[in-house]
């Protein structure tokens, strides 16, 4: 019988610990881990070791030299084995007694593992509320089984959207689609009462599990008896290609529903003045009506301020005409006869590299959050603070139009979105556990099949890179380069690589022939010229923002100008 | 003082105004220019698969020497100097004489059997869909530049600096 341990990072920082835990963790347990920054790094899991029973010394000396990392080990056992599932939040020490595992816990309260299951330990988590919370989270985020047991041993688990069974919800619910999830959600709650009592007055109630978190794994346990959810995990999240190895410590995560480590973040930006802001407009003409009337003393200041408005006016007026006036002049060109330089295309956005976004739940290319919460400034007196913005914006994106696709590369653009919707609850439920009356997110999103217009350089794309990573790909594929391994050593060596390179390169320029003209180019930011607009609106509807802009700021630059002559007059 | 001020203020904002117009009449003036070199490219990249062209269907349809010398003499007509009125000319003249050949196909079932020939065919007919949304996104270019032109204020400028309309790139029957 085989034993994986497992590692995990939880940060909120992406790139800190991710870079140098890891590496610390290769060196604690002397192997080297395998792993790619985009789909390993941040929130995750990885097989770090895999032991058999005779090699339990070895594993326990790299559990303690993890230890002596300060990475505080979880132990979770793969099966339903334990009986006192919340004492192992917090596990120190791995012993072997008798026939199972004694994980002794800071606490008093030993966790006993039969050594016929598979063990997972989940680094980076202390035992503090917030972070206990951060591991349900991350369960959540996971798709990985959340072991909290109610009354009888009963298992509560994740909702993982791709093992619901819509029929049987059908049976339980009016509601079926995915569109309609939460109002699924709001009919199962009811449902799922019973399994939310059962839970608190369970003798394995966690008291520091959240509200959300209690409903959603009622919903869940619910959903699993009714035969509403189809769970899988044990085999998905063991994934038997990596497994064939020790070599190959690594695990590949889907990330189907959600990739929460493509989200940047920003927190608490600086809050810019804007004085377009509907809220600073209606006090312009308020400041002037005021500074006007005390003239005698304001006299210089006013005169200031009315060249100044004009000079910030006058040169937005001349900007956003030039924009509208470039924008009037790029021809429409379509797809299939784009050719290199400025163009301007549109076409319905397809879903490769798109994800759901947390929020909405809505499948986009593109989508910016700002979140929220209210906070108390006086007594009596909140306010709705910005405490963080999140941006998912892939590198590239498609466009699909009469039956052609485009690549659109996403550097340096400009994306301009029609509407943002407010929420106060987050899609997936796990992304915000937070009190939905104290919270609120304002979303923008540019969804999968919507139309937009494209204004950027079409360029030919880079052949050198798309072999490099052409290259890479086939080189990853076990099952390809499995077939150039003539002596059966399961090592490719340079000769065998020769070969494989050469096929590689043959296969490489098969698929480009197969091409048509515009699919070697994308359309992305070039310095010469200087832009990459991204819009789900209709051209004309950014022209008639444009007008109007400049028709709002040739008034005022006028009126400002001509209140300063009066003033100088005077 | 507050003349000199004021006529600063009047100075800068007409020399504003003029640097965005003549600057978008440069502008539209160059995508012109790129819009006819972009079906230039694509005139030539015919014109070199015409001698395949000829070459397989004279094999097939030998009774068609006067067709296949026709298409030969029109596309030696050929030239980059060529201005919009004779290219636009020379591509509806290789355009019949292509769908003529094409055409002769139907007449020669070996002909329309060959793979050669077939893939010719399907290039060629990709070009000649491609130079016909390129000649409209030129004629789009043209006509946006001559309605400039003819604006208030860009007439001005184009008044000032002789810059005169250009023609359209129209199929000639």
């Amino acid at each position: 019988m085989r034993y994986y341990i497992y590692a995990n990072t939880i940060t909120d920082s992406l790139g800190k610990s991710n870079k140098s835990v890891f590496k610390d963790i290769s060196k604690a347990i002397d192997k080297d881990i395998l792993y790619s920054q985009q789909r390993f790094i941040g929130k995750g899991f990885a097989k770090i070791l895999s032991f058999e029973e005779q090699e339990l010394d070895s594993a326990k000396k790299a559990l303690n030299n993890l230890e002596n990392l300060k990475i505080k080990s979880v132990l979770i056992d793969k099966f339903e084995t334990s009986k006192r599932a919340e004492s192992i939040f917090k596990t120190a020490v791995i012993e072997e007694y008798e026939d199972r595992f004694r994980f002794i816990n800071v606490r008093g309260n030993d966790l006993y593992i039969d050594k016929v299951n598979e063990i997972l330990v989940i680094g980076g988590i202390d035992m503090t509320n917030s972070t206990a919370d951060s591991l349900k989270k991350l369960c959540l985020s996971q798709n990985f089984d959340i072991y909290i047991y109610a009354g009888k041993e009963k298992r509560l688990i994740a909702l993982d959207l791709r093992a619901v069974n819509y029929s049987k919800i059908k049976e339980a619910s009016k509601y079926s689609k995915m569109e309609n999830l939460n109002k699924v959600i709001a009919e199962l709650k009811k449902k799922s009462m019973k399994y939310q009592e059962d839970f608190l007055y369970s003798a394995s109630f966690t008291p520091d599990i959240s509200p959300s978190l209690l409903i959603y794994s009622s919903i869940a346990s619910f959903m699993f008896e009714n035969g509403m959810y189809e769970s899988k995990y044990a085999e998905e999240f063991l994934n038997p290609d990596f497994i064939e190895s020790e070599k190959n410590l690594y695990y590949d995560f889907k990330y189907d529903i959600y990739r929460p480590g493509e989200i940047s973040l920003k927190t608490k930006p600086v809050k810019k003045m804007n004085l377009f802001n509907t809220a600073v407009i209606p006090l312009i003409p308020a400041l002037f009506v005021a500074l006007f009337v005390f003239r005698t003393q304001a006299n210089v200041l006013l005169m200031i301020l009315c060249f100044s408005l004009f000079a910030y006016y006058g040169f937005h007026f001349f900007r956003i005409l030039k924009m509208k006036l470039f924008f009037e002049s790029v021809p429409f060109s379509k797809i299939k006869s784009m050719s290199v330089g400025l163009n301007e295309v549109s076409g319905t956005v397809l879903d490769k590299n798109a994800i759901p976004s947390p929020i909405s739940g809505i499948k986009a290319v593109y989508f910016k959050y700002q979140k929220f919460r209210k906070e108390k400034v006086k007594e009596n007196t909140e306010e709705w603070k910005l405490v963080e913005i999140g941006e998912y914006v892939p590198s590239s994106f498609f466009i699909e139009s009469e039956g052609d696709t485009l690549e659109i590369k996403t550097d340096n653009s400009s994306i301009n979105l029609h509407s943002s919707t407010t929420y106060h609850t987050t899609y997936y439920t796990f992304f915000c556990m937070e009190d939905s009356d104290k919270i609120k997110y304002v979303e923008e999103v540019l969804p999968v099949s919507s139309e937009i217009f494209v204004i950027g350089s079409a360029v030919y794309s880079d052949r050198n890179k798309e072999m490099e990573s052409f290259i890479k790909n086939k080189k990853a594929n076990r099952e390809f380069m499995n077939k150039f391994d003539e002596d059966k050593n399961k090592v490719i060596d340079a000769d065998e690589w020769d070969k494989a390179k050469s096929q590689i390169e043959i296969e490489f320029d098969e698929k480009e022939n197969k091409k048509r003209d515009h699919e070697h180019l994308s359309i992305q930011y070039t310095k010469d010229d200087n832009i990459l607009f991204i819009s789900d609106m209709s051209e004309m509807s950014v022209l008639k923002r444009f007008n109007l802009f400049i028709i709002f700021s040739g008034i005022i630059g006028i009126i400002s100008f001509i209140f300063g002559i009066i003033l100088i007059w005077r | 003082m507050i003349v000199f001020f004021i006529g600063l203020i009047f100075i800068t904002v007409i020399f504003g105004f003029f640097f965005i117009f003549y600057n978008t009449l440069i502008f539209l003036k160059n995508r012109v220019f790129q819009a006819l070199s972009n079906i230039n490219v694509l005139l030539k990249q015919r014109n070199d698969e015409i001698p395949n062209l000829v070459e397989i269907v004279k094999h097939y349809a030998k009774f068609e020497k006067e067709l296949l010398e026709n298409v030969t003499k029109i596309r030696s007509g050929y030239s980059e100097n060529l201005d919009v009125e004779g290219k636009a000319t020379y591509s509806s003249s290789v355009s019949n004489q292509l769908k003529s050949i094409f055409a002769l196909a139907e007449k020669y079932p070996d002909l329309k059997a060959d793979k050669q020939f077939l893939r010719l065919q399907e290039r060629i007919t990709s070009l000649e869909n491609q130079i016909a949304d390129r000649r409209e996104s030129y004629n789009w270019c043209v006509t946006n530049f001559n309605t400039r032109c003819e604006q208030f204020p860009f007439v001005i400028i184009a008044g000032m600096f002789n810059m005169n309309r250009y023609p359209l790139f129209q199929n000639k029957k």
